[in-house]
């Protein structure tokens, strides 16, 4: 019995148990990141694409922990400097698969359900403006994407026109508003 | 006047510094935590029982043996994800009842033991109940390898220290 299937199985006993004892039952995921960003030249230089995007459809995935799949369709990308600099030559030769791509999807650790997880998990129905980076995985394509660097690449869509994030994840120094003018629309 | 001021300031704003650490709201119902080993033999594994003896060697935890329990420690290539490890957990009211401390091979492969060791114990540090610090001094800070890189600390530092035994 693989460990996919003795975690569900454990989850599911628990989660009896508890129910019969009338105790509550709430699960997390903490995580740690590898990079930290301090400009908007560095998350970009992590990312193959920045898009303001809509989610579409959502799935919950389990694997060793559970994940949110979000559908994106793509509404506009954007090419700001140094876009995709830092990334290894596999991770650029990935995106450059399907780089006028209208539709992916981008996986996240946790799920709504949860009471903690590393990042906001998308909304369907939602806009946003995405950091996205290949998940670089060999069951996955050009088109299926990690948000770059877990919340530091999400900002949200308001009404006048400019994208925010307000509170970043200490050691993260990005602007917490960007517009089309700075992040330069792509060709 | 301006010395006294500037005094009583001074022990307002000291306590926060000093008590950078949040927690998750879950902790094991004993001091005494033993955990399941299934990080590959090699680095992976030895750093993994470095992290837990430094916990144990620098707060009141008991023991964090290798001798089986539901806290439980793994590799899982999930690719470019950002992250390099995680940690989820149940729990039920305030007590834990399993967690899954996992690194992510697709960067910590290019770790040295040493910085694999300083994520290990920032991921058993989730694993026993304590969220991000705000402090870049502290292992719990959001990035424990940005904290290798410019200190070169890995094992639990004062902050870290003050959170596990406020828990345990």
């Amino acid at each position: 019995m693989n460990r996919m299937r003795v975690t569900a199985l454990f989850s599911g006993l628990v989660i009896a148990a508890l129910a019969l004892a009338g105790c509550t039952y709430s699960s997390g995921v903490h995580a740690s990141r590898h990079t930290l960003y301090d400009s908007l030249e560095g998350i970009a230089g992590d990312s193959t694409t920045v898009a303001l995007v809509e989610v579409v459809s959502q799935e919950v995935v389990k694997d060793d922990v559970e994940s949110t799949i979000s559908t994106i369709k793509v509404i506009e990308g954007f090419a700001p400097a140094g876009l995709g600099a830092s990334l290894p030559t596999e991770a650029l030769a990935r995106a450059a698969e399907q780089p006028d791509f209208s539709e992916g999807t981008v996986s996240q650790l946790g799920t709504s359900a949860m009471t903690t997880t590393p990042a906001p998990i998308l909304a369907t129905g939602r806009q946003y403006l995405l950091f996205l980076t290949p998940t670089m995985l060999k069951s996955d394509g050009p088109t299926n994407f990690y948000v770059t660097g877990g919340d530091a690449g999400i900002y949200e869509v308001t009404g006048d026109g400019t994208f925010r994030h307000e509170v970043f994840e200490a050691g993260d120094r990005l602007p917490t508003v960007l517009d089309a003018a700075t992040l330069g629309r792509a060709g | 006047m301006l010395t006294a001021l500037t005094l009583v300031v001074g022990l307002v704003m000291i306590p926060g510094a000093a008590q950078a650490y949040t927690l998750t709201g879950c902790k094991w119902g004993s001091s005494t935590i033993t955990w399941t080993n299934s990080a590959p033999a090699g680095t992976y594994s030895t750093s993994a029982v470095n992290a837990a003896s430094s916990w144990a060697s620098s707060s009141d935890i008991n023991g964090m043996s290798a001798t089986g329990g539901q806290l439980k420690v793994y590799n899982h290539n999930r690719g470019a994800n950002g992250y390099a490890g995680w940690t989820d957990w149940g729990c039920a009211g305030n007590l834990l009842v399993g967690a899954n401390v996992t690194l992510n091979p697709h960067y910590t492969d290019s770790y040295s033991q040493a910085k694999k060791q300083a994520v290990w114990v920032h991921e058993f540090g989730h694993g026993v109940g304590l969220n991000h610090s705000a402090s870049s001094f502290a292992m719990m800070w959001s990035c424990p390898g940005c904290v290798y890189d410019n200190h070169f600390y890995n094992t639990p530092k004062s902050d870290d220290v003050a959170g596990a035994n406020f828990l345990y």
